[in-house]
């Protein structure tokens, strides 16, 4: 993708999923994303209201896993995340009391009021954070001519906070990742023109171009074949594959081995769990039947920890062999290196975060245990579109159940799925929506 | 209170003065002395020096690691610039031993980062050792030095091997301090807080380093950003499972000239990394200073305890003083060391009280000429770019 000055890109440092979504958007602007609340971005007094709330958000995420005080963690989380029910259908548009206290902040207390001051008015401007756009909104409503002012849903469903306290007259326009976060939109009270189904933005090097898709086609039918030894996949499936894929032949052999990426989660709420996953992988990554690779993020308390366990495991030899970290302390650099190394995943083991729209690269999701309401409603959307699956079985059995699923082409059938159902485009029609207001609902899979 | 924190004290000190001297410099351990007789595959190892200008007896000091008794090492320096006086050194010292590979890297200074990890960064990608040696510039060692430390690396199996350093050659009062300071209270917690409880201390002076563990953590551009490199590379392989271990093979560190001024803003320094990086136990290093203590006492009983007083500094005086006799053995040579020893300690004692008190008003510290202000584990902090968005610790 060419790099243009079409919007600025608005993102916050509140786990990695809103700067993962802000990542691939990075090239439609010619300045760097501004993160804000981090940085150079925010002066010091307003750093004093981000600075604690983050702390809140990593400290809760990684409680959840504490026993005693996990559950009651779990239950503050569920309770300031809640997402109401969804049916019986109903107007939900009436604020929050989170709503209300949100905008108390940006009002009384100033929160993003030097945000303008880093923008151009002429140029769109896409948040990735619900904070920074509805404080936007309220800021530049004065204003005569306010430029667009987008805010990219992260989630499959989200919390009333996202939308303003009267969203029939917010100016504010969302670009949703899924059927369900567009209807929960319309629910809350926000005009139907106002929503833009793009998809979730992922990363264009992983796709190749908008109408070849060559990237993501060659990966996934070599994932598909790496996933299915026993061609159980494609004794039902090789039509529709040589078909979508354009493929006129398959080819006849197939891998072995094949590579598991677990993501432990920016708070490395999931750093236990590779533990569990080394000792039962142990004989496998000996052997090289398994190729793991271990998404760090950019905590270096995760990435030590990890270590450890490797070394405990006594698999120190297989590092940067069979086993492989991904870690960078700069977030866009580690974002560089996940992208790169997820073209040679065939399965992507992550709680259902924002990583669950990566299914849409053709890449089977086991779902580790959801941590909060939206991420529940992430595990939902992926089950009803078979692209996720639950693991059978406990993490220090994954040794066992991988085999099982790949051989019975479970695993090859969900990335097949989710290449079929999830939008993969996202990067490319929010640009097209950016550069000339370009924008259509497609239902092919090749198109969406 | 005080008396209970005195005789803590006190067991303390007396404990870290024998654990000193039982492995006191040139005392090696029966394992290594079997061991020189044995027949063992030594693999390379890659010495690397990061250099700024001229130490105190900078010659002698590369030249002794140009005489280890080692069957395959190369030696790596880095400079500023190739202006660096250091430089001619150097090349007459690479002259002088042919058969050694030694390789000069200017790399430039890049003040955003540790200096010396930025060098020794460049100087481990251009080297071929499973092994990297670090030292700095005023070390001096032994010919059998690298054999000594490589063979705990095979027998422990151990990644990173650290030493407790000798400090020596005072020529003023100033470097008296300094080198008492090093070898008793630096050194002294080097032994001892290893060999009571395996906390690895280690001094960035001399660190053996497998390579291919340090790999995992991406080279050392992980400690980039942090000023107190050698504690975090101790910490950061611990806490990732690699075993780090001390056989106790002591280096020396070549102080003869240093100021006043030099010893107190060194001190300081370090003062402010240790309580960046632990705060209590820099809290508790108040416990180390008995004179400090006594004092307190002194004066909050109106000069009733002056026989605690003196008991404390004359207990002090005496510790340190077979420190000195036992470890710093060159340094017996001048009398007026003797002479001066006892105020030596008064003073030094004095200063570091002082020292001890300044993290709480500043947390900036004076590094090669810039001032640095450093933030928790010795974060180096300066203002962040978002492109560069190093992840803020929940």
């Amino acid at each position: 993708m060419r790099k243009l000055d079409l919007a600025r890109i608005v993102a916050v440092h509140m786990g990695l999923g809103h700067l993962r979504a802000a990542f691939p958007l990075k090239k439609l602007s010619q300045k760097e994303i501004i993160v804000w609340g981090s940085g150079s971005y925010a002066d010091p007094g307003e750093k004093k209201y981000w600075r604690p709330i983050r702390k809140i958000y990593y400290f809760l995420s990684r409680v959840g896993s504490y026993p005693v005080v996990g559950g009651l963690a779990l239950k503050i989380i569920l309770f300031v995340q809640k997402i109401p029910p969804f049916y019986p259908k109903k107007d939900l548009s009436s604020p929050t009391l989170a709503v209300k206290f949100l905008k108390f902040l940006i009002k009384k207390a100033g929160l993003c009021r030097r945000l303008p001051e880093h923008l151009q008015d002429d140029l769109p401007v896409i948040h990735t954070f619900y904070a920074t756009a509805i404080a936007l909104d309220i800021i530049s409503a004065r204003k005569q001519n306010p430029g667009d002012n987008y805010l990219m849903i992260c989630d499959a469903d989200i919390n009333r906070v996202w939308v303003p306290e009267k969203p029939a007259e917010s100016r504010l326009k969302y670009l949703v990742p899924c059927t369900q976060a567009k209807r929960r939109l319309l629910s809350y009270g926000v005009k139907p023109e106002k929503i833009f189904m793009t998809g979730f933005p992922l990363p264009p090097e992983n796709i190749g171009t908008e109408s070849g898709l060559e990237v993501l086609k060659i990966d996934l039918l070599a994932r598909l074949w790496r996933l299915d030894p026993g061609g159980k996949f494609f004794a039902y499936h090789s039509h529709s594959v040589r078909h979508l894929l354009g493929f006129k032949k398959l080819p006849e052999i197939s891998d072995s081995n094949f590579t598991v990426m677990f993501a432990i989660g920016g708070a490395g709420a999931q750093t236990e769990c590779v533990h569990r996953i080394l000792r039962s992988l142990r004989n496998s990554l000996k052997a090289g039947r398994v190729r793991l690779l271990l998404s760090c993020g950019v905590n270096r308390r995760v990435l030590e920890k990890t270590l450890k366990y490797i070394n405990q495991a006594g698999l120190w030899d297989q590092l940067d062999l069979n086993i492989h970290l991904i870690f960078s302390e700069n977030v866009f650099e580690y974002f560089e290196k996940f992208n790169r190394w997820l073209r040679q995943t065939d399965v992507l083991w992550t709680k259902p975060s924002e990583l669950s729209f990566f299914c849409a690269l053709g890449l089977p999701i086991l779902m580790a245990e959801p941590i909060g309401p939206q991420e529940e409603l992430n595990k939902r959307w992926l089950m009803e579109i078979h692209a996720g699956l639950v693991p059978p079985g406990p993490p220090e059995y994954c040794a066992e159940w991988l085999t099982d699923l790949r051989e019975n082409g479970r695993l090859a059938e969900a990335a097949w799925d989710g290449f079929l159902k999830a939008r993969k485009l996202g990067t490319y029609k929010i640009r097209r929506l950016m550069e000339n207001g370009e924008y259509s609902e497609e239902i092919s899979p090749l198109k969406q | 209170m005080l008396i209970i924190m005195l005789s803590v004290s006190g067991i303390y000190l007396v404990i870290m003065t024998f654990m000193t001297i039982v492995h006191r410099p040139g005392h090696q351990n029966r394992a290594w002395k079997t061991a020189q007789k044995k027949n063992i595959y030594y693999p390379p190892v890659s010495i690397l020096k990061p250099i700024r200008g001229i130490d105190d007896d900078l010659e002698a000091n590369l030249e002794s690691f140009y005489r280890l008794d080692y069957p395959r090492y190369e030696i790596l320096f880095a400079v500023d610039d190739w202006q660096d006086k250091a430089v001619k050194i150097i090349r007459k010292l690479s002259d002088r031993y042919p058969r050694i590979r030694t390789r000069i890297l200017a790399t430039g200074h890049n003040s955003m980062e540790n200096p010396k990890i930025h060098k020794l960064d460049f100087m481990e990608k251009q080297s071929y050792g499973r092994l990297l040696w670090v030292t700095d510039a005023n070390v001096r060692v032994e010919t059998s030095t690298l054999k000594s430390l490589v063979y705990e690396y095979l027998g422990k199996e151990a990644r990173l091997i650290f030493s407790p350093v000798m400090g020596t050659s005072s020529r003023t009062f100033a470097s008296l301090m300094e080198n008492n300071s090093l070898n008793f209270f630096t050194s002294g917690n080097v032994i001892t807080l290893w060999k009571l409880f395996s906390i690895p201390v280690v001094v960035g002076k001399s660190m053996l380093i497998d390579r291919l563990a340090l790999r995992t953590f991406g080279g050392f551009r992980y400690f980039k950003d942090y000023l107190a490199e050698d504690y975090l590379i101790g910490k950061s392989f611990k806490e990732s499972g690699f075993e780090v271990s001390t056989n106790c093979t002591w280096v020396t560190s070549i102080n003869q000239y240093s100021s006043l001024k030099s010893f107190y803003r060194r001190m300081s320094r370090w003062a402010k990394l240790r309580f960046k990086l632990n705060r209590p136990a820099y809290l508790s290093e108040i416990m180390l200073n008995p004179l400090i203590l006594s004092l307190l006492g002194l004066i909050l009983s109106e000069g009733k305890l002056w026989w605690l007083f003196l008991l404390a500094t004359g207990g002090k005086i005496f510790l340190e003083y077979l420190n000195f006799m036992f470890v710093n053995i060159n340094d017996h040579v001048r009398p007026v060391n003797h002479l001066l020893f006892p105020l030596s300690v008064v003073i030094k004692d004095a200063v570091f009280f002082a020292v001890y008190l300044t993290p709480f008003f500043s947390s900036s510290v004076e590094w090669r000429g810039e001032r640095i202000r450093v933030g928790r584990n010795s974060l180096i902090r300066h203002p962040a770019t978002c492109e560069k968005l190093a992840y803020e610790e929940a």
